[in-house]
């Protein structure tokens, strides 16, 4: 989540419950949760190219709380109906299989993994957070010409391994004794949410390119085929914690990220990514 | 050739098969060249976005075609559509990547210096170069070649949004197959774009 903020060192986990979490880690049996069925579904019908109007809405249906956070979604500014969209029929056929797909990624994510007990306030930040850098990356995507809806999931998914490790961390103070301080947590979660961001999106099915655009997205040179994403993927989160929510990162540290030379972003480019700025933000009020 | 107010003999503006067979010669006959290119690779969009993009392809696609219906009845060929897309994009990366390499040898060799940034005449024998990290340079050149290519024609009543609209750049970064395909400007790029995705 800091990819140019200033990091101080910070006191560790208690050793017991530090061994256990990174001993799941690396045998890749830390508890991921499952993609909800009917989101599943609907991110796979892209790939054969098949749905009707009716058949995606009923499939919708079947999921109840998705159902209501689509009608809500579909009708928030960033989707910009002409006419209130009160059926998921209507919905569907307005927004088009892409949009539904984005907004089925974002209701799972909110309601699956970003809440979790006793870390509410921190994951309702971090899921602003990963919305704001999902819109940037978008931006800096439409600017390269590469695949805008790819790019949005490389930012709306790069800290998705914080929950993860969070619940795991809940869970596991159940039964391991010791206090485990903010800071340590912070730490901990810091050093590991890449690598497990990318067990979980492996877990769900998503695809290998994703999958390594989350591991390498503090370090995307480290990337063996994704750098580009992973450098997008690194400016959006610096972009997000500059206009999201207030954070060290500067405009100026912004208009000099290293990933700018790399992604060919010149400043007036630059400029017109930071002009976005109050729609972004406007768009993250409306979605999160 | 170090910083403020430099001096060559011929300018480049532009790394395509233009502006690389205007750097070559002149360099052989003996001139001093530099050559400016805005994007990070050379090749311009001739490598990275049009010509060998595109028939790197659909050459792919009809030979992964050809071969499946050749081996009919030897060889099972089954592949997922992602899969598919990603082998061709695969394939694609390997052959433009191949193409950079050649030309930025090709200019190594002859001695043609080149300068990542954007060039803009500030006399008839005088260009600005603007690096992407804002710093910029003046350049004195006795000639000055203008080879800065074509990029795709974005019509005012087509709003291209490179997500559900896509132009010939940004269909190139598909990550799977479209059901059909409705061509809103160039026939000619919608036939291969057919060719290559098998599409209505």
């Amino acid at each position: 989540m800091t990819g140019i903020a200033a990091q101080a060192s910070a006191p560790a986990l208690p050793d017991a419950l530090r061994r256990a979490l990174i001993e799941r880690i690396e045998s890749g049996t830390l508890e991921l949760p499952l993609l909800p069925e009917v989101a599943r579904q609907v991110l796979s019908m892209n790939v054969d190219g098949e749905f009707a109007t009716k058949e995606l809405a009923d499939l919708i249906h079947r999921d109840p709380a998705m159902a209501g956070h689509i009608l809500r979604l579909a009708n928030t500014a960033r989707y910009a109906p002409p006419i209130p969209i009160v059926t998921l029929q209507q919905a569907v056929s307005r927004l088009g299989l892409k949009k539904i797909r984005e907004i089925a990624m974002i209701v799972s994510c909110e309601s699956r993994l970003f809440s979790v007990e006793g870390f509410e306030g921190r994951l309702r930040m971090t899921f602003r957070h990963s919305l704001g850098a999902g819109l940037f990356a978008q931006e800096i995507a439409r600017m390269r010409r590469w695949n805008v809806e790819e790019a949005f999931l490389c930012g709306l998914l790069h800290d998705v391994g914080r929950p993860v490790l969070l619940q795991s961390l809940v869970d596991l103070r159940k039964s391991i004794p010791g206090d485990a301080d903010a800071e340590a947590v912070d730490a901990f979660v810091r050093e590991h949410h890449a690598r497990v961001g990318r067990q979980l999106v492996e877990r769900w099915h998503l695809s290998a390119r994703l999958a390594e655009t989350i591991e390498h997205h503090h370090d995307p040179d480290s990337a063996p085929s994704c750098s580009q994403p992973a450098r997008m993927t690194r400016l959006a989160d610096d972009l997000s914690h500059l206009v999201v929510h207030s954070s060290p990162v500067t405009e100026e540290a912004v208009r000099r990220h290293p990933m700018n030379a790399l992604l060919n972003i010149y400043p007036d480019e630059m400029d017109a990514l930071l002009q976005k700025r109050a729609s972004i933000l406007a768009n993250v009020e409306s979605l999160a | 050739m170090s910083a403020e107010s430099e001096s060559v003999d011929l300018l480049v503006v532009g790394s395509g098969p233009a502006g690389q067979k205007a750097a070559i010669q002149a360099a052989k006959a003996g001139r001093r060249v530099l050559v400016i290119e805005q994007e990070c690779q050379v090749g311009g969009a001739c490598v990275h976005a049009g010509t060998i993009p595109s028939k790197t392809l659909r050459e792919t696609a009809s030979a992964l075609v050809s071969f499946k219906q050749r081996s009919a009845n030897l060889f099972e060929v089954k592949m997922s559509p992602d899969l598919e897309v990603a082998s061709l994009m695969a394939r694609l990366e390997q052959v433009v990547k191949a193409h950079e390499r050649t030309i930025t040898e090709q200019l190594r060799r002859n001695h043609v210096e080149r300068w990542h940034g954007r060039a803009r005449f500030v006399s008839p024998h005088e260009v600005d170069i603007l690096a992407v990290d804002g710093t910029k340079r003046r350049v004195h050149a006795q000639l000055i070649a203008i080879a800065s290519g074509s990029r795709p024609r974005a019509p005012k009543d087509v709003p291209i949004d490179h997500e559900r609209i896509l132009d010939s750049d940004s269909i190139l970064s598909m990550t799977y197959l479209p059901e059909s395909l409705d061509p809103v400007v160039d026939p000619g790029d919608a036939l291969e774009l057919y060719v290559v995705s098998g599409v209505s």
